[in-house]
């Protein structure tokens, strides 16, 4: 904000110097052309002020929209040593495991639909979650200290990816407002900003019914 | 929502803009009399020529500016004090052996959006406390004692550090350092009045001294008071910002009570820097704050009000915490232009007692599939014993009547069966104590 009033009074003396070196009559120039100098000056610093600000939140949405990205692909790298360690325990629960790796396949591959992206990885959600329940069926497993951290940091990762979600959501929420109160609206108006979308995609899966097996 | 962040830091602002104005006045007053007291003395002029507005304004200004120079001089001091992380048992964390602390953090990082994360370390103590210190997000650091790290669960120590993490984003050490530098001068000049009447002894020119002295208790009261208050209501902000960032506010309390309880219970004594005893998460004390007097003197709000209002509230946004702050306290603690526009943000659902969350969210899901229908079957079982307990009655009353029993209906409902064996003509009844007579 200072930089830009600086820049912009140093451009006003600048055009009231040359102005009265030109007419050669400075007087003038005090009474009538400088108020209006001014005047337009303060408007093109507010007008750049609002703008610089919503670009300022447009790109924060964008940073906790990749954020989120990190930590699914976090969840992604992790699983394979998940499965590796589990394996050699758990020989009798291929379906559960089989589950889990095609569920990972699908939701690592990069597509552009985000409400196809969305619902893979709320698969991959529930698959694992399938996988945690019934490894509390073996007991050698549950002391095994590979498998208890890669469970530590699993359930950590999952954390993360909600409170992304969450911030996301906040940021977003931030932005829209922000877009519509008075000076705000005008110029985004003017220069076409968009508004985002929610992180909704979290509550349509939760009423879903996964088949959890506790019969042993 | 985050726009109340920046609110409540300006109407923190009115309240410190308070506290310099005073400071400012008072001990610029005080200074301005000094100077003048030692211009008459090396000049020996008379008090007449020195008593005119022109000089007074003048001396007045100086005695600000000098207020100024002190301040600005002992906040740079403050600043750059380095703490003591080497000596009394804080030590950092070795992240493979600590990583559910760690991964907490990173957590609750995400949540806050907070780009850099914080030092962590750990106080090896057995006091249950957390601070945190740091003049700007980028170099702050969290510290947490060893017993507090084995006592809590997961939802509490989020909850804990949901806390600290936003002392740091709401810069409450660089408030809670003005302030104290504020306070601090104000102490240092009363000092210094009472040591020059102390040392001058029964001298003639005590009394202009004295007054200065009163003047400065005066205002090194007022300056109390306002720090005072400051630190309680971000402590508050600070409560009210952790509920919003982990959307579970019973985590929070849980912790609250189980720190409050411990803390009062503790025979280790920590005596860290008064700054530091400001940012803890809980007093340092073991008397409980009980009422208003005791309120005003320190610098953290009553651990029972805290956890009262984290309990009462029903969504996790400020709009609640503020209604329920306003129902116990009866004061504002967040503006109004700040809290119109946000909405309500639900608290999540933990399933409480078990520890692994993926665990958790399995059997949430297992048990919504299983619940209606085991309802179902229960309802039907309780029909179907119904009836049999029916038939089981009837077939019991033929068998008795065939066997030559004798039955009475009591008034309160009672159906007496008397066997034939029984030769007295009374029979009491059992419930209601009523005699019958056997015909």
């Amino acid at each position: 904000m200072a930089a830009i009033f600086i820049t912009l009074g140093v451009a006003v003396l600048g055009i009231l110097l040359i102005l009265g070196g030109v007419t050669g009559n400075f007087s003038s120039l005090l009474t009538s052309t400088a108020p209006v100098l001014i005047g337009v000056v303060i408007v093109i610093a507010a007008t750049i002020g609002i703008y610089n600000t919503l670009i300022t939140l447009k790109n924060q949405v964008k940073n906790a929209y990749s954020q989120i990205k990190v930590q699914l692909k976090r969840r992604h790298d992790l699983i394979p040593n998940l499965i590796e360690a589990v394996k050699q325990y758990m020989n009798y629960e291929e379906s559960v495991l089989q589950k889990v790796v095609e569920a990972r396949s699908l939701a690592s591959k990069v597509s552009t639909d985000a409400k196809m992206q969305a619902e893979n990885e709320n698969n991959l959600s529930s698959a694992l979650k399938s996988l945690f329940a019934v490894c509390e069926n073996y007991p050698e497993l549950k002391a095994n200290q590979s498998f208890l951290s890669l469970q530590e940091e699993l359930s950590s990762t999952e954390n993360k990816i909600s409170f992304a979600r969450q911030f996301y959501n906040d940021m977003v929420m931030k932005y829209n407002t922000k877009k519509e109160i008075f000076p705000y609206n005008i110029i985004s108006g003017v220069f076409n900003f968009d508004n985002f979308e929610l992180f909704d995609l979290d509550d349509k899966s939760e009423g879903e019914v996964v088949k959890v097996d506790f019969g042993r | 929502m985050w726009e109340v962040i920046e609110k409540n830091k300006a109407s923190s602002m009115i309240a410190f803009s308070v506290m310099t104005i005073w400071y400012t006045f008072i001990y610029g007053l005080i200074c301005a009399f000094v100077i003048l007291f030692i211009i008459k003395i090396i000049y020996d002029v008379n008090d007449k020529l020195i008593l005119n507005n022109y000089i007074i304004y003048r001396v007045t200004l100086i005695g600000i500016l000098i207020c100024f120079t002190i301040f600005i001089v002992r906040f740079i001091q403050l600043k750059n004090k380095p703490y003591k992380f080497d000596s009394c048992g804080i030590y950092p964390i070795n992240k493979s052996k600590n990583s559910m602390l760690f991964n907490v953090v990173e957590e609750v990082a995400i949540a806050a959006g907070v780009t850099k994360l914080p030092k962590i370390y750990i106080l090896n103590s057995n006091i249950l406390n957390a601070y945190a210190c740091g003049i700007n997000p980028d170099n702050a650091s969290i510290v947490i004692s060893k017993a507090l790290l084995k006592t809590l669960s997961r939802d509490e120590l989020q909850g804990v550090i949901a806390h600290e993490m936003s002392h740091i984003v709401n810069r409450d050490t660089t408030y809670l350092l003005c302030s104290g530098a504020l306070y601090a001068i104000s102490a240092a000049f009363t000092l210094f009045f009472w040591n020059c009447i102390r040392s001058r002894g029964n001298n003639r020119g005590n009394a202009g001294i004295l007054l200065l002295l009163i003047l400065s208790l005066f205002g090194q009261v007022i300056c109390f008071i306002l720090f005072m208050f400051i630190s309680r209501k971000r402590e508050y902000l600070a409560d009210a910002c952790a509920c919003q960032y982990t959307r579970y506010p019973k985590g929070l309390a849980d912790a609250l009570i189980k720190i409050s309880s411990g803390m009062s219970r503790s025979t280790t004594e920590y005596n860290p820097d008064k700054l530091v005893k400001a940012s803890c998460i809980v007093p340092l004390t073991k008397k409980k704050v009980k009422n208003w007097f005791e309120e005003i003197k320190s610098t953290h709000p009553s651990t029972q009000n805290r956890i009262k209002i984290l309990l009462n509230m029903t969504s996790a946004d400020y709009k609640e915490y503020e209604r329920e702050f306003q129902k116990l306290n009866k004061t504002n603690l967040i503006p109004k232009s700040a809290i119109n526009d946000s909405e309500t943000l639900p608290i999540k659902k933990v399933i409480e007692n078990i520890k692994n969350p993926a665990i958790v969210a399995a059997c949430a899901i297992s048990s919504k599939v299983s619940d209606d229908k085991q309802v179902q079957t229960i309802k039907e079982n309780k029909e179907v014993l119904k009836e049999n307990i029916k038939k089981h009655r009837e077939v019991d009353d033929l068998v008795r009547d065939l066997a030559g029993y004798t039955v009475i209906n009591c008034e309160c409902g009672t159906k007496l069966k008397i066997p034939p064996v029984y030769k007295n003509t009374i029979v009491i009844c059992p419930h209601c104590k009523k005699k019958h007579v056997i015909s």
